[in-house]
């Protein structure tokens, strides 16, 4: 008996072992990552907190430095950027930011939103071409447009033009398209029809009904678009000079000098602020970007 | 069957005054401005106007670039940050996200902080990715730093290791959304059965998300030739011949401003979609044909 327990520890330990081992290497993998992206995170917070010193790499870890906001007062009063003959200022920059970042992100979360409806609850010819547009705009890959995109842009006074851009976004195209049609497809066209019969509209419908009940994936895919749009610098580059955004201001910065942030500390403090408020609305909705999102296969 | 029954005018009225708006942006910004590619590929700029002067000379200029010029390099990069990303992309998210799905030790602050990339903005991540090459690493590597302009192949390793490590965010998302499918109770039943996780994983959860897996690889061939690597937001218009990519070269060709570049631009897009357009295509045929089946 004595003996038969002996044996069984060590095979069970190795059944364990075997069951777990893929599990193990990534939770390793996992662990390794977490550890140097932490480290990256608060080495950069710190630095953005390090007193100006020329000789900065001598000290790149900032031990024994003392903690100063000089950096982060700088980005306020020095940081900016010459746009058109004038300097744009760091307010000016996360204002340009916020108008475009928040446009954006409701005409195009709204607009893929409101495609997916139609095409999921309104079958038609239409819908069907719909739908199969945005899958072959998936699988056929167009490259090389953006120089054609420009000389239409141009063409049409869309250049430097909020609207324009707001304009440009209006599409419907990619995978958060699959993402919406997905949930509409799954929701009982029941509670429209009730509606219906009490005399409501389509409008009213697709309103007061079928939207409540996508408000969670509206949210989530709102905010993933927000996040893009707000760090995203090509359009401010290409389509909208007059209207320079943090995140092109930052890449700018970043190859050019006579910014007034020259030195390591105070471009870190640069941006560690034009994180925050991306990081105050990801603390704050979490909930809903982590949820439910599922994408399906590409069926045409 | 019963005839679909007529829609009203009032249905009709809703559904086009709710995509008319969609239609007209795809119609420009898609259908017309792909149109427009194709022109001007055979125009060129004579004072301040595109005009049908150019004949085939700007794909004349294409193939003398792509075959004696540099822009081979450019298409050897698109092929090898496509395949490293395909590798690590793609076996690095679904294990990463298999384990959120399977909640093991810390899963939620796991997820968070592969996420963490995704919404910090990419000058950031570069400017401390860089910071720490430039400050930190330097020294372990002894002295070399990464992306040393002088240094090709080193450079173009440190951006691909970049590209890797930022970029798990919204796929670990969307592959651990797609997991929540698969049914628990089969995932128990084949635990009973003795299964380990390896086997649960292969055999049980990769065959049940495998739609999901074809749509990012699909899309992943079909944006083979868009990807810059983020190498403007390391570089600027300067990175080395030796580390661009294909997508870098269009964005800089258009972002400089010179319009006499747009035919050059549109050309080289027309030619590399060509060729990654059957190249997607084919790609996701092979995966239907050989991935597992949905019964």
């Amino acid at each position: 008996m004595e003996n038969t327990m002996q044996s069984s520890s060590p095979n069970k330990f190795l059944k364990f072992l075997k069951d777990n081992f893929l599990v193990m290497i990534i939770g390793f993998i996992l662990a390794l990552y977490v550890v140097i992206m932490i480290f990256c995170l608060i080495w950069g917070f710190r630095v953005s907190f390090t007193p100006v010193d020329p000789d900065f790499s001598n000290n790149p870890f900032a031990f024994g430095s003392r903690f100063t906001l000089d950096n982060w007062i700088d980005t306020f009063t020095k940081f900016c950027i010459l746009v058109n003959n004038r300097n744009v200022y760091f307010e000016e920059l996360i204002l340009n930011s916020l108008i475009y970042s928040i446009g954006c992100t409701l005409v195009h979360t709204t607009v893929v939103m409101l495609v997916a409806y139609l095409v999921a609850k309104y079958p038609c010819w239409l819908s069907s071409v719909l739908y199969t547009t945005v899958i072959i705009t998936m699988i056929i890959p167009v490259v090389g447009s953006l120089a054609s995109e420009m000389a239409v842009v141009r063409g049409m006074g869309l250049y430097d033009n909020l609207l324009g851009v707001f304009f440009m976004k209006c599409h419907f195209l990619g995978m958060y398209f699959l993402i919406f049609y997905g949930v509409f497809k799954s929701l009982s066209w029941g509670y429209a029809e009730a509606a219906f019969i009490d005399g409501a509209g389509h409008f009213q419908v697709m309103v007061r009904i079928m939207f409540p009940l996508v408000i969670n994936t509206y949210l989530a895919v709102a905010i993933l678009f927000f996040i893009q749009y707000w760090n995203e610098y090509t359009t401010a580059m290409l389509y909208l000079p007059s209207y320079p955004t943090i995140a092109y201001a930052l890449v700018r910065l970043r190859t050019a000098s006579g910014s007034g942030l020259n030195e390591v500390p105070q471009f870190f403090a640069a941006c560690m602020m034009s994180c925050l408020p991306i990081l105050i609305l990801f603390v704050s909705f979490q909930k809903q970007l982590m949820g439910d999102l599922k994408v399906g296969g590409l069926k045409g | 069957m019963a005839k679909a029954k007529r829609w009203d005018n009032g249905k009709i009225l809703f559904y086009f005054g709710v995509v008319a708006i969609p239609l007209l942006q795809f119609l420009i910004f898609y259908v017309g401005v792909n149109f427009n590619t194709i022109l001007l590929a055979f125009q060129e700029l004579d004072e301040g106007k595109f005009v049908f002067t150019a004949g085939f000379r700007n794909f004349e200029v294409f193939f003398h670039n792509f075959f004696v010029g540099e822009m081979r390099y450019a298409f050897q990069n698109s092929l090898i940050v496509w395949a490293v990303g395909i590798v690590s992309g793609t076996v690095l998210t679904i294990l990463f996200s298999y384990y959120i799905f399977k909640k093991y030790f810390a899963y939620n602050f796991v997820r968070i902080i592969l996420f963490l990339p995704s919404i910090i903005p990419g000058v950031v991540t570069v400017q401390i990715y860089d910071s720490m090459l430039r400050y930190l690493v330097r020294d372990m590597l002894g002295g070399i730093y990464l992306l040393d302009s002088t240094l090709g192949d080193t450079q173009l390793l440190g951006v691909i290791v970049y590209t890797v490590f930022m970029g798990f965010g919204s796929n670990v998302l969307l592959y651990s959304g797609a997991m929540g499918n698969v049914s628990t109770d089969i995932l128990e039943a084949s635990q009973i059965d003795g299964a380990g996780n390896a086997r649960q994983l292969f055999s049980i959860v990769l065959p049940s998300i495998y739609p999901t897996i074809t749509t990012f690889l699909v899309t992943s061939v079909a944006h083979l030739f868009t990807n810059q690597a983020n190498l403007y937001t390391f570089f600027a218009e300067q990175a080395q011949p030796i580390v661009r990519t294909i997508g870098y070269e269009l964005f800089v060709l258009v972002q400089k401003g010179v319009m006499s570049a747009y035919p050059a631009a549109a050309t080289a897009g027309l030619m590399f979609t060509l060729v990654a357009a059957p190249l997607t295509l084919l790609v996701r045929y092979l995966l239907e044909k050989f991935g597992p089946s949905e019964d």
